[in-house]
């Protein structure tokens, strides 16, 4: 899971944060950072603002950095390489699944895959994968199972 | 980065008047809020709105405007007498001498230079004078002329570009948000029973009714309809002999 993801997900952890409650933490400038870490498509982070959005969000700096190597344009690299070369991915879900099988497609959104042993397809939602097998070394934090609904 | 009202409002060259006719705010107050009062938060999504921008990109409370250096003039005095339509003839303006060449620049020549294997001294013989002596136009000549020399690059292993190619950044279906809503299409046309699993392991199933970017809404088996968060779901699929 990319830090955009990540990050989105802790704020509706924490009942979701206003544009102003975050602005009155982090002041103007690192707010607009922030906003661009929820929504760009590459990492756009600081060495600066990590600790600051870790102690906002109460989490160890080190759980934002391991999600900033595994940006969306990573995994985005990783699938569409399995899907050219028709290769099987591994994905690991915050849910506590692993799922595997070949990419059929991907989009903005999620990631269609063909499980090897069935037939109809699983649509994977990209903010769920936490971690994908060639990613690099390291375990996920363990906040599995968490409702944000 | 947010910024201040007045700067946004200047950039998108829109003036008071024009952001208190569309705002429907007075001008006065959107002076006071340029000189520093501070914005309440629906008065800044309004003008978030009409300046294009992310409400967060306005700062809440502005830096006042640095106040011009040369005072305006006052409204007494006399304004200029407009100069006679029949001008004098003036005599033809010289030519500007070509500005000097930019640090940018030669920079990008050493660069160059170093890519086709040259020496710098070997490329300033081939100039014929130093680089810091060029001028602008000049040093824009040489890069193109150097820059043509510049084998091309293959796309792949053995295979050569075509002519007139120009790289460009790589274009992946991510640029396309189609894949997820025709499947989703297709499940809906064939009134398909759809298995959705959420992050916190509920599990709901039943006839899709509809979708968007970020919801889908479902038909229980019970008659309900529940509308999901696409942030909150792991995974969905088809269930199986689902037409």
């Amino acid at each position: 899971m990319s830090l955009s993801d990540h990050v989105r997900y802790l704020r509706a952890l924490k009942g979701g944060p206003s544009n102003a409650d975050l602005q009155q933490v982090l002041g103007d400038e690192d707010t607009s950072l922030y906003f661009a870490i929820e929504q760009r498509y590459r990492d756009v982070s600081t060495n600066e603002i990590l600790p600051k959005i870790a102690a906002y969000y109460h989490v160890p700096v080190e759980e934002l950095q391991w999600h900033r190597v595994r940006s969306r344009r990573a995994l985005a690299l990783h699938i569409h390489a399995a899907l050219q070369n028709h290769a099987t991915v591994t994905l690991r879900l915050r849910t506590g699944e692993t799922l595997m099988g070949r990419p059929v497609w991907w989009d903005l959104a999620a990631i269609g895959l063909q499980p090897a042993d069935e037939e109809g397809l699983i649509v994977v939602q990209r903010q769920a994968v936490i971690d994908w097998e060639g990613s690099e070394e390291g375990h996920a934090p363990d906040r599995t199972a968490v409702s944000v609904r | 980065m947010a910024e201040d009202l007045w700067k946004i409002r200047e950039r998108k060259q829109m003036s008071v008047v024009q952001l208190a006719l569309r705002s429907g705010l007075s001008q006065d107050l959107i002076d006071d809020y340029e000189a520093g009062k501070p914005l309440t938060l629906p008065h800044r999504l309004k003008f978030a709105k009409i300046l294009y921008v992310n409400d967060y990109d306005i700062k809440l409370q502005s830096t006042p405007r640095p106040k011009r250096e040369k005072p305006m003039p006052p409204l007494e005095q006399p304004t200029p007498p407009k100069p006679a339509k029949e001008k004098p003839v003036e005599p033809a303006p010289e030519p500007k001498a070509a500005p000097p060449v930019r640090q940018g620049q030669i920079d990008f020549l050493k660069g160059l230079a170093q890519h086709l294997g040259l020496s710098l001294q070997q490329m300033e013989d081939e100039i014929g004078k130093p680089l810091s002596e060029l001028t602008a136009p000049e040093a824009t000549h040489w890069i193109r002329t150097f820059q043509a020399r510049v084998p091309p690059q293959p796309t792949a292993p053995g295979e050569a570009k075509p002519a007139g190619y120009r790289s460009r950044r790589a274009r992946l279906p991510e640029g396309i948000d189609l894949f997820e809503a025709n499947y989703l299409l297709e499940t809906q046309q064939a009134g398909a029973v759809l298995t959705v699993k959420m992050f916190n392991d509920e599990v709901f199933s039943g006839t899709l009714l509809g979708f968007g970017p970020y919801t889908l809404t479902l038909q229980t088996n019970d008659g309900h309809e529940v509308t999901l968060s696409k942030l909150a779901i792991a995974y969905y699929r088809r269930e199986r002999g689902a037409a």
